[in-house]
C-alpha cells in the first residue's frame, strides 16, 4: 500500500512536471491568434511561390495596344488575333460592332480585313446569304493581345508555310 | 384677388418715398438674385442625379463607357450631350422637356419591356438631332480642329482625315453606341 | 423630329422667354414694394416727418 501511494505520487510529480517541461517548447502559433501555421513549401505557380493562407497583392492590369498592324498567324486555320483595342464596342443581337468594319460590304470604305467565307456555311457546310448565327459573336474565337511578356519561354515557331 | 392687383398696380404706379438709389439699387440686386436663382434650378435639372430620377436604366449604361469613367478623368454627364449649351436653346430644350412630363404620367416607357420597344425610336430622335445640328454637344469638347492625328490611332486617323474633315459626315454619324447600349441596328447606314 | 414639331418648340421656347423676364420683373417688384412698405412708404403718418 505505501509503496503503492509513493509509486503514484511520483508518477503525478513526473507528469505535472513534463508538462511544465514541455510549454517551454516553441508553438506554431507565432502571431498569437490560436492558428498553428505550418509552412509546407508554399504553392510554385506562374504567379510566384507563395504560402497558399496569404494574400498576394494584385498584378497590375496589362495595356492593350490601341492600334496595330495585323499579327501574322501561327497555325493554319487560327482566328486571327485582334491587334487594336475593343473597349466599348458592343457585341450582341441589337448590333455587332466588328461588323460594322469587317463586313464584306463595310470592309470596302473602312479598309479592314473582310471576315472569311468560312463565316458564311452552317455546321453542315450549307452556304447562308449573310453571317451564320454560329460565327456572329466574334470575341467567341477571336482575342485582343496584351502588351506582356510571354507567360513561359518558349521557342514556339510557326510552321514555314506561314512565316 | 382684384382687389390685391389693383394695389398692386397703383403701387407700382406711384412715386416712392425712398431715395431713387435705394428704388434703383433695390431693382438691380433684385435682378441679380433673380437670375442667379433662375439658372441655379435650371441647371440642377440638369445634374445626374435629377435625370436618374426617371431614366435611371439609362443612365445606368454609361457606367461601362469611357465617357464615365477613364483614365484623365474628364467626363460628360447627361447635359454635357443631351442639353444644348447655348441660354436660349437650352430654353428651348427645357420647354420642350414638358413633353417627357406628359410621357411620365401616362406611363409611356414605365416598364423594361415598353423601354424596349421604343428604345429605337428614341435614339434615332436623338441621333437626328445631333446631325442636324453637326454634332455639336461632341464639338463642345472634341475640337476637330486641334485634333492631334500623331497621337491618334491608324483607325481614326483613317476615319477623321476622310470624311469629317470634308464635312460629309458628322461625329454621330459613327460613334452611336458611345455612351448607352445600342437598340436595334439592322437597317442603319454604316452598321453590318 | 419632323420640322413641324421643331418649329412649334422653337416657337414655344422663345416664348417664354419674356414671361420669364416678366414674371422676373413681378416678383422683384413684389418684394421690393414690400421691403419699401416696412420702411420709406408707410401708409401711416410717419410721426418724425420733417
Amino acid at each position: 500500500m505505501k509503496s503503492l501511494i509513493r509509486n503514484l505520487s511520483i508518477g503525478l510529480a513526473l507528469s505535472i512536471g513534463s508538462q511544465v517541461v514541455v510549454a517551454q517548447e516553441p508553438s506554431a502559433d507565432g502571431d498569437g491568434d490560436g492558428i498553428a501555421r505550418v509552412s509546407h513549401g508554399g504553392l510554385h505557380s506562374l504567379r510566384g511561390r507563395h504560402e497558399l493562407d496569404e494574400t498576394q497583392p494584385a498584378e497590375p492590369l496589362k495595356p492593350i495596344p490601341r492600334d496595330r498592324r495585323p499579327y501574322p498567324s501561327d497555325y493554319i486555320f487560327q482566328p486571327p488575333l485582334i491587334p487594336h483595342s475593343i473597349r466599348g464596342y458592343e457585341l450582341s443581337t441589337n448590333a455587332n460592332k466588328c461588323l460594322s468594319c469587317h463586313s464584306f460590304r463595310r470592309s470596302v470604305e473602312s479598309g479592314a480585313t473582310k471576315i472569311s467565307v468560312t463565316h458564311y456555311a452552317t455546321r453542315e457546310g450549307r452556304v447562308l446569304s449573310d453571317v451564320s448565327p454560329r460565327r456572329y459573336f466574334c470575341l467567341q474565337c477571336h482575342v485582343v493581345q496584351a502588351d506582356a511578356d510571354e507567360l513561359i519561354e518558349n521557342s514556339f515557331k510557326p510552321v514555314d508555310s506561314l512565316r | 384677388m382684384k382687389k390685391l392687383l389693383a394695389a398692386f398696380w397703383r403701387r407700382l404706379r406711384s412715386p416712392s418715398k425712398a431715395a431713387a438709389g435705394v428704388v434703383l439699387g433695390m431693382g438691380f440686386l433684385g435682378g441679380i438674385l433673380f437670375w442667379g436663382a433662375f439658372n441655379t434650378g435650371m441647371e440642377a435639372t440638369n445634374t445626374e442625379a435629377f435625370c436618374s430620377g426617371c431614366h435611371a436604366p439609362i443612365v445606368a449604361e454609361i457606367r461601362e463607357t469611357i465617357h464615365y469613367s477613364n483614365r484623365s478623368g474628364v467626363r460628360a454627364i447627361c447635359s454635357d450631350c443631351h442639353v444644348p449649351h447655348e441660354w436660349t436653346d437650352k430654353i428651348v430644350r427645357k420647354v420642350q422637356a414638358s413633353k417627357e412630363l406628359v410621357a411620365y404620367m401616362l406611363g409611356t416607357i414605365n416598364t423594361p419591356e415598353k423601354f424596349r420597344a421604343r428604345r429605337a425610336h428614341l435614339a434615332h430622335r436623338e441621333w437626328q438631332r445631333m446631325k442636324n445640328n453637326d454634332s455639336l454637344e461632341c464639338r463642345n469638347c472634341h475640337n476637330f480642329a486641334y485634333m492631334d492625328f500623331s497621337e491618334q490611332g491608324r483607325r481614326s486617323v483613317k476615319q477623321h482625315s476622310t470624311a469629317l474633315a470634308k464635312g460629309e459626315k458628322t461625329c454621330v454619324d459613327c460613334h452611336k453606341g458611345i455612351a448607352h447600349r445600342l437598340p436595334d441596328m439592322s437597317g442603319i447606314e454604316g452598321w453590318q | 423630329m419632323s420640322t413641324l414639331e421643331n418649329v412649334i418648340w422653337h416657337i414655344l421656347g422663345y416664348g417664354t422667354m419674356p414671361f420669364i423676364f416678366l414674371a422676373g420683373f413681378i416678383g422683384v417688384a413684389a418684394i421690393s414694394l414690400w421691403l419699401l412698405s416696412l420702411g420709406a412708404d408707410k401708409d401711416t403718418q410717419e410721426p418724425d416727418r420733417k
